[in-house]
């Protein structure tokens, strides 16, 4: 890309940024010391990314090996929903997360006998992923819980407690989190070693590739993406989980609230590799826990704050992230007869 | 022509037709009869006015529940085909609910204004100025894809968000655009009696049907003549079907990319603008924060195979649907309402599903045909884009 239209993109970046820089401040800035409890401040982040950790996560699985998934939002909420009910019925919270990933892999499923057996339309069969999931979810939700919605004893992920001392700012960040966050980081790596580090990752890229290659030295393609989908909603449900029995306690109709299709971009603008996405995360989960705090600095703006994580998204995919290379078959349905 | 448009039709009916069996062993599963909750449903959306035995309260009955369908069948036209826009230019546009928000916040901020004007002259102000703010909005993501390659779908969901948030702002207790009468409910002022559009079929006090099915109808009419009939549309195809082979023969990529959102923009601008001036009147914070037409839109868009009719045909089924299952039309004796709404997500999920792999669809349809044609003869099998030519 030539260096002044990357610089068109910066500066819409920084106009936008500004506007909203102008427009939030307009009343007056208070302590910032009041608003960055840092420690606080960090430990919100990294709940606030974590489901979508584990979405991006899902997301990659899949769009590695070629299938474009944008039925994340479906799949973490098929997490979220039989985590809640999973943990309701067994009564604990490893049962609940056990149902929910187990929930996910069957949406899975479902796109890969579309997208990858009948070789449909992936973008299509993504949306349908999620109104499908919204529709089930909701159903069974007013069918089992109705209007008292999920029970107030519901089994949760407990927290991890590190002997820190509580009032340091390691304390405040890392003593208290939810076993799913901790879960979130070594997923990362884990993701980043199954795909960069062995065999079947190997194979995974590969068939995201050229999967004609990769038939014709004996991976089978078909196999390969119909595990790497199945996977995909595992993971992705595995956020929803985190959302229902770790973060919320409970489980509220389309509860995943876009955060599925957030997942989607942080993926993108993380161009397929898991430690950039993670970084995206990160900074969408600290523009997050940085919107609920910055009102004490100006009440009236309290809403407008809310738009951050999105501005910010917008802008670093728009000037920093910029053109983001997919995987070269992503989209195209594979049919052994015909060799792609 | 119309053999091809005949063929092309049944595969999305009878995907339609399948959903709703597998949709009705949802129903029984949970206990309750499938026939009788499909004929609620039907009873609901008001199509039964279309019957002429129908007479008496009961056909003024049906008469509100279709002004109520086709009032929903209004903006799922235009949010359709703002997203089917984007796809016959292979962008795929998810920020159909942000540009929908983006007129409709504009449309209710002039229409409760200016209140001296002319009626007409204020009402076509509120929607030219809905849609210029929906195509600018759109833009920006058509601009970023032009400009530094930025993923319109990454693009597209956090507009989205920010011009949801931005109604909330201006709604909200406070905000630019609060009522001032209303110190303590986050709504916006009234659209002034003189720039509501005229309703011509039912009560205008009760919600009647206003005449922005036709805009929404044009609409779809100068869908089809700009993307088969001009220039614009000409390249914005090109572009969708191999951007590289385009920019060889001398289209600017990078143009037609912002030009098809702003054009998208106009169209679910123009969505917004029909809600808020037709029968809304204010918005709430609430209505920004729980609206989904745009997200309906791409279902729409997807089961009307991105064309001007299958999109409006799209848009009513679903509207006929959404309406019949709602809690003010559906009867809670037969079928609970908060049941049959899911029912109606899950309905639309297995038809855009089903069409995902051109399931019993056109893409089955015309394989079976090559199929029948290569047996046939060698002349037609050598066109396998022309499907007219075979003999059914």
């Amino acid at each position: 890309m030539s260096r002044p239209r990357r610089l068109v993109g910066v500066g819409v970046g920084l106009a936008m940024l500004g506007v909203w820089v102008w427009v939030t401040t307009r009343p007056g800035a208070g302590d910032l010391g009041r608003v960055f409890a840092w420690g606080a401040l960090c430990a919100a982040m990294l709940r606030f990314a974590t489901p979508l950790v584990f979405g991006a996560l899902g997301g990659l699985f899949s769009e590695r090996s070629g299938v474009i998934n944008v039925g994340l939002e479906g799949m973490m909420l098929m997490g979220a929903f039989f985590a809640a009910y999973g943990a309701d019925i067994t009564g604990s919270w490893v049962g609940g997360i056990l149902i929910g990933v187990l929930a996910g892999f069957a949406l899975g499923a479902v796109h890969a006998l579309f997208a990858v057996t009948l070789r449909g339309e992936q973008i299509v069969s993504g949306i349908a992923l999620n109104f499908l999931a919204l529709g089930l979810t909701g159903y069974l939700y007013v069918a089992v819980y109705g209007p008292q919605g999920t029970p107030d004893n519901l089994p949760q992920v407990p927290s991890v407690h590190l002997p820190l001392d509580k009032s340091s700012f390691l304390g405040e960040a890392f003593g208290q989190l939810d076993l799913l966050v901790w879960g979130a980081l070594v997923a990362v790596a884990a993701v980043w070693f199954v795909i960069f580090k062995t065999r079947s990752g190997l194979r995974l890229r590969s068939v995201g590739e050229n999967p004609t290659a990769a038939e014709t030295v004996g991976i089978g393609v078909i196999r390969t993406r119909w595990a790497a989908v199945v996977a995909s909603g595992g993971l992705a449900a595995a956020g929803g989980a985190f959302l229902s029995i770790g973060f919320v306690h409970s489980f509220t109709p389309n509860m995943i609230a876009g955060r599925g299709f957030i997942a989607l971009a942080t993926l993108i603008a993380g161009r397929w590799k898991p430690l950039p996405t993670l970084v995206i995360a990160l900074l969408f989960g600290l523009s997050s826990a940085l919107a609920l705090r910055l009102p004490v600095l100006s009440p009236s703006a309290a809403t407008l704050f809310q738009m951050l994580p999105y501005v910010v998204t917008l802008i670093v995919v728009a000037g920093v992230v910029g053109r983001s290379i997919p995987p070269a078959a992503i989209g195209i349905p594979f049919s052994r007869e015909s060799g792609r | 022509m119309r053999a091809r448009f005949g063929s092309q039709a049944l595969g999305p009916l009878a995907t339609a037709l399948l959903a709703f069996v597998v949709g009705g062993l949802v129903v029984l599963a949970t206990g309750h009869s499938p026939l009788a909750t499909y004929a609620a449903i039907f009873e609901g959306s008001g199509l039964p006015w279309l019957e002429p035995w129908v007479s008496g309260a009961q056909r003024q009955a049906a008469a509100f529940n279709l002004q109520q369908t086709l009032l929903l069948a209004t903006p799922l036209i235009l949010t359709g085909l703002a997203v089917a826009y984007a796809f016959r230019a292979g962008l795929f546009n998810i920020g159909g609910q942000g540009q929908y928000l983006v007129g409709a916040i504009v449309a209710v901020w002039v229409g409760s204004s200016f209140g001296g004007m002319p009626g007409w002259l204020h009402a076509s102000l509120a929607i030219a100025l809905a849609a210029a703010a929906g195509a600018a909005w759109a833009a920006i993501a058509g601009l970023l894809r032009a400009t530094v390659g930025a993923n319109e779908v990454i693009t597209t969901i956090m507009l989205n968000y920010v011009a949801l948030w931005a109604g909330v702002f201006a709604f909200g207790l406070g905000g630019p655009l609060h009522a001032a009468g209303q110190p303590s409910v986050p709504v916006s002022n009234e659209v002034v009696p003189n720039a509501r559009l005229p309703v011509f079929w039912g009560d205008p006090n009760l919600q009647g049907l206003h005449i922005g099915i036709f805009i929404a109808l044009a609409a779809a009419v100068a869908f089809a003549v700009l993307l088969t009939r001009s220039t614009r549309g000409f390249e914005a195809r090109a572009v969708g079907l191999n951007p590289e082979a385009a920019a060889a023969s001398g289209i600017s990529v990078g143009r037609t990319y912002v030009r098809v959102m702003a054009t998208c923009g106009v169209f679910a601008g123009l969505g917004g603008a029909m809600d808020v001036l037709g029968w809304q009147f204010h918005l709430a914070t609430n209505d920004v924060q729980t609206s989904e037409i745009g997200f309906l839109g791409i279902a729409v868009a997807l089961l009307g195979r991105n064309t001007a009719i299958g999109t409006c045909a799209a848009a009513l089924l679903f509207s006929t649907l959404l309406n019949g299952t709602s809690v003010r039309h559906l009867d809670p004796s037969v079928f609970p309402p908060e049941l049959a709404e899911n029912l109606t997500t899950i309905i639309q999920g297995l038809v855009v599903l089903m069409l995902s792999a051109g399931f019993l669809g056109s893409g089955m349809l015309q394989r079976a045909r090559l199929r029948l044609a290569r047996r046939g003869s060698a002349a037609s099998a050598e066109d396998p884009a022309g499907p007219s030519e075979v003999p059914t």
